[in-house]
């Protein structure tokens, strides 16, 4: 289990021992080659030439490889190491077959002309955590695998445009955000995915986009869509749409088709043109159905994703990050 | 001086809909979209003296006097073989032999016609 250091202004020998001799590049240390149970701590900004390609992976053994970004001074205090795809690479993140078990954690990827993280459809079992994939030419993320678990991760500003894109089944975000993406926010195709306390906000305004497109048995839960076409589409069996806040949306709800068995209750539905529509005449069942404005912790009262540090959606956490395992988060949600 | 912050001004709410702002010589820009379907899309140049930070420009030309910092700044000729619900959204559908073919494959069963397996990517234009 070894430990690795990457810094794209260190001048030493390259060996990536310690900072002063770190790795310039995250590939030269993934080509090392790091193994299950390894930790690459980076640092500083990494301008790209050619997309960095991954296709290693942890296990259930020795665990996952870990990349976590780091402040000047070497320490993991929620800066993040930054991938700057230039405007000239593809992708800036491929993850290729076996990665799976990889982890990262404060990093940041931007300006690549296609995804910022493009996984493979079988890079599976990985963790993203505090990772931002903005101002992308086609999605944050695109497709990948099954069972990977994006906590506080953030999808924005993406021209092609998802946030995430199809990803497949049995996927998880929890206090994740999906804004300003030219379509859809989250754009979920498989079934069984689960979003916990995310936000979509302010993506795509035709009819065809969406905050949240859920599809069967999954769950989104505690979360907010703001400013869509349609806050949440529910388009195949068995979704659960529970204490969710669906607002200033053409559409808050929409099920979509005729097999549809939603399950939705304790939701706002705020200043929507329509709060529910049924294209399908699924089934639904509906409980606490609720359309005044409860965000009382909001100190603008717009229901808007605005400022980022206020109370806007009632999810602002009370979150100290320590980097070691030890954050204390307090969910401060409000009614 | 105004800043915008994270604003997404992408596709139709600028093409189509017009500028929801007025934006004034000085003004910033800043985490917001501006990116369009098609290469080409040019924001006038009477909206002199913008500083866009950190946006959005794929296939937006912005003003000869913009200051440009931390952006993605690209043109795109996106393929509808491979996005085809972009036809929906107002891109012209691609032939299947398209500018977007990087690879083809020809494959021949029996004594059939030949079946082409085509490879494409968005091109940088």
């Amino acid at each position: 289990m070894a430990t690795y250091y990457v810094d794209p202004a260190a001048t030493g020998t390259g060996s990536g021992a310690d900072w002063t001799n770190a790795f310039t590049t995250l590939a030269a240390a993934i080509a090392k080659p790091v193994a299950a149970g390894d930790t690459v701590y980076a640092r500083g900004t990494e301008t790209l030439s050619s997309g960095i390609i991954i296709n290693v992976g942890g296990d259930t053994t020795s665990g996952f490889i870990k990349f976590i970004g780091c402040n000047a001074s070497g320490n993991v205090d929620g800066t993040t190491y930054k991938i700057d795809g230039n405007s000239a690479v593809t992708d800036g993140l491929i993850l290729q077959t076996n990665a799976k078990y990889t982890w990262w954690e404060n990093i940041e990827v931007y300006n690549c002309n296609a995804h910022g993280v493009n996984p493979g459809t079988l890079a599976s079992w990985n963790v993203w955590y505090n990772f931002i994939s903005r101002n992308n030419g086609n999605s944050g993320w695109n497709t990948g695998g099954t069972y990977n678990f994006w906590f506080y991760c953030r999808g924005t500003n993406n021209a092609g445009g998802y946030g995430w894109n199809n990803p497949p089944a049995n996927n998880f975000w929890i206090g994740c955000v999906a804004a300003n993406n030219a379509d859809t926010g989250y754009l979920v195709v498989g079934a069984g995915g689960v979003f916990i306390e995310s936000i979509a906000a302010d993506n795509g305004a035709t009819s065809l986009d969406q905050g949240f497109r859920a599809d069967a048995r999954g769950l989104i839960f505690g979360c907010v869509a703001d400013n869509e076409y349609t806050g949440v589409t529910v388009n195949d069996l068995l979704y659960f749409v529970m204490r969710t806040r669906m607002t200033n949306c053409t559409e808050g709800l929409t099920f979509n088709s005729s097999g549809d068995v939603g399950v939705y209750g304790f939701n706002l539905f705020h200043n929507n043109t329509s709060d529910v529509v049924d294209n399908g005449a699924g089934t639904q069942i509906m409980r606490n159905y609720a359309t005044a404005d409860s965000n009382k912790y909001d100190p603008d009262s717009d229901d808007g994703y605005n400022n980022a540090s206020n109370e806007d959606f009632n999810l602002k956490r009370n979150r100290t990050y320590n980097g070691d395992g030890s954050d204390t988060i307090g969910l401060g949600i409000g009614t | 001086m105004a800043i915008f912050k994270r604003k997404n001004f992408s596709r139709d709410i600028i093409a189509a809909l017009g500028w929801p702002i007025d934006p004034k010589p000085g003004d910033v820009f800043e985490d917001c979209n501006f990116s369009q379907l098609t290469p080409g899309f040019k924001i006038p140049d009477t909206f002199t003296g913008l500083t866009f930070r950190r946006c959005n420009l794929v296939n937006v030309l912005p003003p000869g006097d913009a200051i440009i910092q931390e952006s993605l700044v690209v043109q795109i000729s996106r393929c509808t073989n491979l996005r085809p619900d972009l036809i929906d959204k107002g891109l012209t559908p691609c032939e299947e032999n398209c500018e977007h073919v990087v690879d083809v494959d020809e494959i021949q069963v029996d004594d059939g016609d030949p079946i082409f397996i085509y490879q494409y990517e968005d091109k940088r234009v």
